[in-house]
């Protein structure tokens, strides 16, 4: 249930570590983003762009209060799948991306939801070394 | 005279005689041997009846016993609702020239303590047992009758189409304003007197000067009937006596339950994917 | 397919019940007579409990996934093992039992693993037909206070990468 004023954690390798939620797409304004969701994020915490970080380049890197598009990959909030199993994550966490869907960052750190392969982010599925 | 007039009496054709002889209904052109058929007229209960949105066939009744979660085939895991159908037999059927519609009136489960003399001498005529709940549907035509005595199983329905299942929904007692009609109510804090789950303001000042009818006010809420449409049978079992049916009914474990084809179907309905 | 219960649509008259206390008693006219009730459907059983047993035939017919979680078996799961579950696509999922929620056939078990270091949890429903084996791959050994141990999560008690300690073994 991620919605405004959420902090989520950003798993990729984008630069920004901590991104607050200011807006869920495509949603009726009282209702939630779950995983596979859309949101709009503003960067609240970001590695200083003086550190070096493997695979990225210096011209993706995001710095602290950009707003950007995010895909929300974990939740703690537990979601139901069809066949009646429930999956809860320990923490909320969102993936970078741009306006056509493409992960800003090159990697993904951690598990990421299998829900995600289901809605066509194959990129993002791509990238994460693990699904639960 | 002007025995050529002629006048219709139901199928046949009489002569009309006038005792002047001066009016003339039929033309001297017509054909007396030709039978036409009556129209049929708009203000009568057979047009009237075969206007309406009616089933074929009846429906049977049962008790909602509870909830299950159901798994199809394919691994899904649904929410569904026990439904026992248990000595639901037809008690009398209705037709146009007695009652003026057709209809199947059906008896469920057995009450034989207190019953009534009318009850008792109605099921004794169709020659059952006496009966808790008595409903009836109505049908479109005499080929939806079903001869009186006969039980209903739950064989009746097949595995996989929709039903409409109507019930009294649970009671809710005296309900508030919000509980009732979703109404916001005030402000938890900031110097809200008494106030915080009320209605508010109930209209506007002198004019028109009184509460128009209809406002949504406080007062008892539930026990009323209520239709779940196209809730798709998931497992039927006629010799227990037992019908699965996907989702909710209305009405607390051990309600009445009247299930019906279902009358409105829409969407993706024939695989049974919604 | 009309569901009659007698072949050719005439009903069979049932024994006369001898007597039936009425409401109003009878003061003239003829005492109608009673038709006794239909045999009871099921052997007088409930209906859900009924419907559970035939549900177990199909879901679970050799009774093993029953005795995973029954209380009197001394094999049973609890709160501690480390389980693997397997499904029928051969997709499987392993962590430490949390809580087994039971509940006829909606008995299910949370399982906790730790996943690139994040705690990920799923509540499975163990009579799901998709689930082709559930097997314990380790039992502690001392098992921790309560049934549900929901307490864990987040303290020097939780579940560490299982994954990692199995291949270790």
């Amino acid at each position: 249930m991620i919605y405004l004023k959420t902090v989520l954690n950003v798993i990729d390798n984008s630069g920004a570590q901590l991104a607050e939620c200011i807006k869920v797409l495509r949603h009726n304004p009282k209702n939630f983003a779950k995983v596979g969701d859309e949101i709009t994020v503003v960067i609240q915490k970001a590695r200083p762009l003086t550190t070096d970080i493997t695979g990225q380049s210096a011209n993706n890197r995001v710095k602290r209060r950009d707003i950007c598009r995010a895909i929300v990959v974990r939740t703690k909030s537990p979601f139901r799948r069809p066949d009646g199993s429930i999956v809860r994550f320990d923490d909320n966490a969102c993936v970078l991306i741009n306006k056509n869907g493409d992960p800003l960052g090159t990697r993904v750190s951690s598990v990421v939801a299998k829900e995600l392969k289901e809605l066509q982010y194959n990129k993002i599925v791509a990238l994460a070394p693990k699904i639960f | 005279m002007w025995a050529n007039s002629l006048r219709i009496v139901g199928n046949t054709v009489k002569p009309l005689v006038f005792s002047r002889g001066a009016a003339r209904i039929t033309s001297i052109h017509t054909v007396t041997s030709a039978k036409t058929e009556e129209p049929k007229r708009f203000h009568s209960l057979e047009s009237a009846n075969l206007r309406k949105q009616l089933l074929t066939r009846p429906g049977i009744l049962g008790v909602k016993r509870g909830m299950i979660s159901w798994y199809t085939d394919e691994g899904k895991q649904l929410a569904a609702t026990v439904v026992e159908i248990d000595s639901c037999e037809v008690l009398q059927n209705k037709t146009v020239d007695t009652d003026g519609y057709f209809a199947v009136q059906l008896g469920q489960g057995t009450k034989l303590k207190n019953v009534t003399a009318q009850i008792l001498k109605h099921c004794e005529k169709a020659g059952v047992s006496p009966k808790k709940h008595i409903a009836e549907f109505r049908v479109r035509d005499e080929s939806g009758l079903i001869p009186p005595g006969v039980e209903i199983t739950a064989n009746y329905f097949a595995v996989g189409q929709k039903v409409d299942c109507q019930s009294i929904s649970k009671g809710k007692g005296f309900a508030g304003v919000m509980k009732r009609h979703n109404f916001g109510g005030l402000r938890a804090t900031h110097g809200v007197s008494k106030a915080h789950r009320s209605a508010g303001s109930m209209g506007a000042t002198q004019d028109p000067g009184r509460i128009l009818p209809g406002k949504k006010m406080a007062g008892h809420m539930g026990v009323e009937s209520r239709t779940i449409l196209n809730n798709e049978v998931l497992h039927v079992d006629g010799e227990a006596g037992i019908l699965v049916i996907k989702g909710q009914i209305a009405g607390p474990n051990g309600c009445f339950v009247k299930i019906a084809d279902a009358k409105r179907i829409y969407g993706k309905s024939k695989d049974g994917s919604r | 397919m009309l569901g009659f219960a007698r072949v050719g649509l005439s009903p069979v008259r049932s024994p006369i019940l001898q007597s039936i206390r009425t409401f109003i008693p009878y003061r003239k006219g003829a005492i109608p007579t009673v038709y006794a009730p239909l045999p009871a459907k099921r052997n007088g059983e409930l209906p859900i409990p009924y419907l559970h047993k035939k549900m177990y035939e199909t879901l679970d017919p050799s009774g093993q996934r029953r005795e995973l979680i029954n209380k009197a078996n001394p094999e049973c799961l609890r709160a501690g093992d480390v389980i693997k579950v397997t499904y029928v696509d051969r997709t499987s999922v392993l962590g430490q039992i949390i809580a087994i929620r039971r509940s006829n056939t909606d008995s299910n078990i949370l399982i906790r693993n730790k996943i690139t270091r994040l705690g990920c949890e799923v509540r499975i429903p163990i009579f799901n037909p998709r689930i082709k084996n559930i097997e314990v791959v380790q039992r502690p050994k001392r098992y921790l206070a309560r049934s549900k141990h929901y307490y864990i999560r987040n303290t020097r008690l939780d579940v560490g990468d299982l994954e990692a300690t199995l291949r270790k073994k």
